[in-house]
């Protein structure tokens, strides 16, 4: 009996012990999960972001099984102050998006991805796009689109113009430019239409500026080059725009997303520069709106420009591998194709072109990549950046306003802009 | 300890002081601690948001030879000029309208009351397109009359006046109540001791209600210089403190210079200034109230 009741303890001791064991192992095999926190902008909206976030997580387990994703979404207006913030409070997400001009901004608070990768995985990657991506030598983000600005037409104005169809087949000048819009003038429509209200007007300019063969900064950034003559072409030629009122003077006061969808969707305007994410918001407000995307135009030079997003961290992060892990699926070329579409990004990957031509079937979206060939960041990054484009925007009005002669307004400009650089790299040694 | 000294004292209001700890902390975390922040942050350069380099007084030095700062501190006195005087005269107007009894008193009322309780963001959006150089009302209005339609927000000479404008609207019915209650204040027993002398309405208000109001208006003449310095909402929807920074008040351009910029240790410097600025006008209140209680 006694032996009995010593050999049920036994058991159930046996039983206890392995039942804590495996308890155990269950632990250990739950702190080996890393869960990482991705701050997400909406490209179309939540709901189906989040699908399209989740599709991509089968391609995580192959490569990091361990780590679990966990997507908040906010709004895209205040991201910046949102990350800013988040910084400074030690509350920065593991992997969040980024565009090209936050790298000085959040520098040298961003994970620099190189350790991460290595030259064959960068390999397929745009020079461009990596060069975008790039801030003090470090890469600062994967890219995962480009978001070209160019030149957009309303085909059926274009047609009443007596203009043919194929005349966004072949790369125009400037010339041609000003004799398509002189021709809208007099048959009493709007030839062209820009936002100088706020800073945006940047994104637009830089076309024009490197067309004109000009450049924002010398090859280092310490110096700013917008006093260059071939700068003061660039803006006496948009001055003329404005002159000869092929932009109409009532658009002094709006943005460039507010004459986007406003009168270039609505079919009042023949042409516009915009980035290629515009026709979305066109076809919801105007449907029947049938837009062609030109050549870039040439004058000194073949140039195009834009934006360069995509997925970074930060160097806070608790759990740099399983964010990199994420990073590197999200800019995969199957999620790359993926993204890209919803909106008509172009892909910063070579091996992603070809598919996503033939998937996207589209006579723009395949413009859209060959302008992409002379594809240059829309600002090179600087310390000063946001500062100086906000100067580049006052100087540019008062330039259509006629306040001051082109050459007087970039000489003050750019004595600005180089006291920002001194002041910047003066007291940052 | 002494009963009666000031420990003793406290030690016998510890209850008092209990219920208001929780009060004072949340002034103290979300006012005062941001205030010391800001000068702490004005006596740096910030290259990153972690990092700050201490350069003392530079970034207030390199205000005194900033013509942007300056000029922004013109505007903000333009606009102040532009404003005030119109806002104190109108909202006192509408309140002694209003001061008289008649059916629709109270709808008046809400009416003119209406403007203050709609956010600055809506009634920036609402006026945009009041002031749109094509279909906008104004234009309209001015076609009626036969004359050129202008660009209100686009052109340098008229942005500021197009806010003003629209600053008065907004804030006319706040300043009203406080005239409205104000006018409570004032005896019946002297209206009727005037009119009994035969005054008339006119010379009555200018004899009697005004004078006795004197301390609302210095009030309100204060409170609504205070707020005219800090116009914001409606400059960030309408004008972006543009064209060529001719709406680029005192408050906007420390927004662009903290946030657009990123330079914080510059625009906090900005904001001690105005802090002092604001700091003064209220001291003004104070001294001319003390002086009042005083005569």
């Amino acid at each position: 009996m006694k032996k009995t009741g010593l050999l049920f303890v036994a058991l159930l001791a046996l039983v206890f012990t392995s039942s804590a064991f495996s308890g155990g192992a269950k632990e250990s095999a739950a702190a080996k999960k890393v869960k990482i926190v991705h701050w997400a902008f909406q490209f179309v909206d939540e709901a189906s972001d989040q699908k399209m976030y989740q599709s991509f997580l089968p391609d995580l387990q192959k490569t990091a099984p361990n780590v679990e994703v966990e997507v908040e979404f906010f709004p895209w207006d205040g991201r910046r102050d949102r990350m800013l913030t988040a910084i400074a409070g030690k509350t920065a997400p593991d992997v969040v998006y980024l565009n090209d001009d936050m790298k000085p901004l959040f520098y040298p608070n961003l994970l620099d991805l190189t350790p991460y990768l290595s030259a064959d995985e960068l390999k397929d990657f745009k020079p461009g796009s990596i060069q975008s991506a790039k801030y003090k030598n470090e890469l600062c983000y994967l890219p995962v689109l480009i978001n070209s600005v160019a030149h957009f037409v309303n085909l059926d104005l274009l047609a009443k113009l007596g203009y043919p169809a194929d005349w966004t087949e072949k790369q125009h000048t400037w010339d041609e430019f000003l004799e398509l819009c002189d021709k809208a003038r007099k048959a009493g429509l709007t030839a062209y239409t820009m936002g100088p209200a706020n800073a945006s007007i940047v994104d637009e300019l830089s076309n024009w500026i490197y067309q004109a063969g000009a450049a924002y900064y010398n090859a280092d950034t310490t110096k700013c080059t917008l006093n260059s003559p071939e700068a003061v072409r660039a803006f006496t030629f948009l001055a003329k725009l404005w002159e000869e009122k092929y932009v109409n003077p009532a658009d002094m006061d709006k943005t460039s997303a507010e004459v986007s969808e406003g009168v270039f969707a609505q079919g009042k305007c023949v042409a516009i520069m915009a980035q290629n994410q515009a026709i979305t918001n066109w076809k919801k407000v105007n449907p029947s709106l049938r837009v062609g995307l030109a050549y870039a135009l040439k004058d000194k030079a073949d140039a195009s420009n834009g934006t360069v997003a995509g997925f970074g961290s930060f160097k806070q992060s608790k759990n740099p591998e399983a964010a990199v892990a994420w990073i590197k699926v999200l800019t995969g070329p199957n999620a790359m194709s993926v993204i890209d579409q919803q909106l008509s990004f172009i892909p910063p990957r070579f091996s992603v072109d070809a598919a996503m031509k033939a998937k996207m079937n589209d006579p723009i979206f395949n413009r859209a990549v060959e302008n992409s060939q002379w594809f240059q960041p829309t600002v090179p990054a600087s310390p000063v950046g946001a500062a100086a484009n906000e100067e580049i925007k006052v100087a540019f009005q008062k330039i259509i306003l006629k306040k001051q002669p082109v050459d007087q307004a970039l000489e003050e400009l750019t004595t600005k802009v180089n006291k920002l650089l001194d002041d910047y790299y003066k007291k940052a040694k | 300890m002494d009963k009666n000294g000031l420990l003793g004292r406290m030690f016998k209001a510890r209850a008092s002081y209990l219920f208001i700890a929780p009060s004072v902390l949340i002034l103290g975390l979300f006012i005062f601690l941001p205030v010391v922040l800001t000068f702490v942050m004005s006596t740096q350069f910030l290259p990153s948001i972690d990092r700050g380099i201490f350069v003392g007084l530079d970034n207030y030095a390199a205000l005194l030879h900033d013509a942007s700062f300056w000029s922004s501190l013109l505007i903000t006195g333009q606009y102040v000029l532009m404003t005030v005087p119109f806002m104190v005269c109108g909202s006192l107007f509408f309140a002694v309208l209003l001061n008289i009894r008649t059916p629709f008193q109270a709808f008046f009322k809400g009416l003119y009351y209406l403007p203050v309780i709609c956010s600055g963001i809506m009634v920036g959006v609402v006026w945009k397109w009041i002031y749109h150089g094509e279909i906008g009302v104004m234009n309209y209005f001015l076609g009626l009359l036969g004359m050129e339609p202008r660009i209100w927000l686009g052109d340098p000479a008229l942005a500021l006046p197009s806010l003003a404008l629209v600053g008065i609207w907004k804030n006319v019915g706040y300043y009203m109540i406080i005239f409205l209650a104000g006018l409570q204040t004032v005896p019946e027993e002297l209206y009727e001791a005037a009119r009994i002398d035969g005054a008339r309405k006119v010379p009555i208000f200018f004899r009697i209600t005004l004078p006795l109001l004197k301390p609302i208006v210095v009030t309100v003449l204060i409170l609504a210089t205070i707020a005219a310095f800090q116009a914001f909402d409606m400059i960030y929807v309408m004008t972006f403190g543009g064209p060529m920074e001719s709406t680029s008040t005192i408050l906007w351009k420390i927004y662009v210079t903290s946030f657009v910029k990123s330079q914080p240790g510059e625009g906090a410097a900005m904001g001690v200034v105005l802090f002092v600025i604001i700091l003064g006008l209220s001291l003004v209140q104070f001294f001319y109230f003390k002086e009042e209680s005083l005569g």
